[in-house]
């Protein structure tokens, strides 16, 4: 994951925290990038 | 800029590159792919933004891994609640604030539905409300709503996504009263003061050709197109 600067509120104190779940088995989800067609490119 | 979920963001992000666009800024819900590209390449800078200088202003992020590790510990970025990115009134705070989303259908009076065919759930609202009412409210700012003029069936058939009315179901994102710039590959419009029967001659003119005649049959039996107006449409929309 990732480790991104926030404009504020971006982290979460210890105390609001009720479970961590540690996990190295699965990766972050990522999302797909189709190509602009030429019905997109057109004016 | 905006930009919502789906193919769009990253056509949007090719164009803008082919275009030498510079100096762009992020306010968005959604950090994509196609703006980590854009600020490697200098496109996006944030350096003539108004609100947060220098920041690609977002609420999460999805993407390739690439767009994972060019995020990771990267300060012209900052995560911000969702309550403060897709709060109208801050996001009207950013001059010239662009919202680009797309749409599954809409309709004559304006309503643009990108959640639903009919019952069928295809995504959440999103932030397409909040942007498109907040770069209205941006001096200098835009809001599009982006879609193809047609789909095709599963049985092959082509089909109109403007449509004389939304069908049974479907849910409305955006409301006519806040819906201003809507694109087709035929053109862009803006239903932004517009009467509801110009509303319905300027999207009828960015429909699919095969479509346009009947669109205008039935907005004239719906009576949006009153009858005193009916066959003037040529000389002024053309």
């Amino acid at each position: 994951m990732p480790w991104v600067p926030g404009g504020y509120d971006e982290s979460i104190h210890i105390s609001d925290v009720d479970f961590i779940v540690e996990n190295e088995k699965y990766e972050i989800p990522e999302l797909g990038n189709p190509d602009a067609t030429d019905v997109d490119k057109k004016k | 800029m905006q930009l919502g979920i789906g193919g769009m963001p990253n056509i949007i992000g090719q164009l803008l590159m082919e275009h030498g666009k510079k100096d762009l800024g992020i306010h968005t819900e959604m950090f994509t792919d196609s703006m980590a590209d854009l600020i490697e390449e200098g496109v996006i800078t944030g350096r003539k933004t108004s609100l947060n200088p220098g920041k690609a202003v977002h609420c999460f992020a999805a993407g390739s891994r690439r767009m994972y590790d060019f995020m990771d510990h990267n300060t012209s970025l900052a995560g911000f609640p969702v309550d403060y990115t897709n709060d109208p009134y801050i996001i009207s705070q950013n001059e010239k604030q662009v919202a680009i989303n797309s749409a599954i259908a809409v309709d004559l009076t304006g309503q643009v539905c990108s959640e639903t065919v009919g019952y069928r759930h295809i995504s959440g609202t999103g932030g397409q409300l909040d942007f498109t009412l907040g770069a209205y409210m941006s001096k200098g700012g835009k809001a599009f709503t982006c879609l193809h003029s047609t789909y095709k069936t599963k049985d092959g058939e082509v089909e109109s996504r403007i449509v004389p009315q939304l069908e049974r179901g479907d849910v409305v994102t955006v409301p006519r009263s806040v819906t201003s710039y809507v694109a087709t590959e035929y053109g862009v419009v803006n239903l932004k003061g517009k009467t509801s029967w110009e509303r319905a001659k300027l999207l009828i003119s960015i429909a699919h050709p095969d479509f346009r005649d009947e669109l205008e049959r039935e907005a004239e039996e719906k009576n949006i197109i009153p009858k005193t107006l009916r066959g003037r449409k040529k000389r002024s929309f053309e």
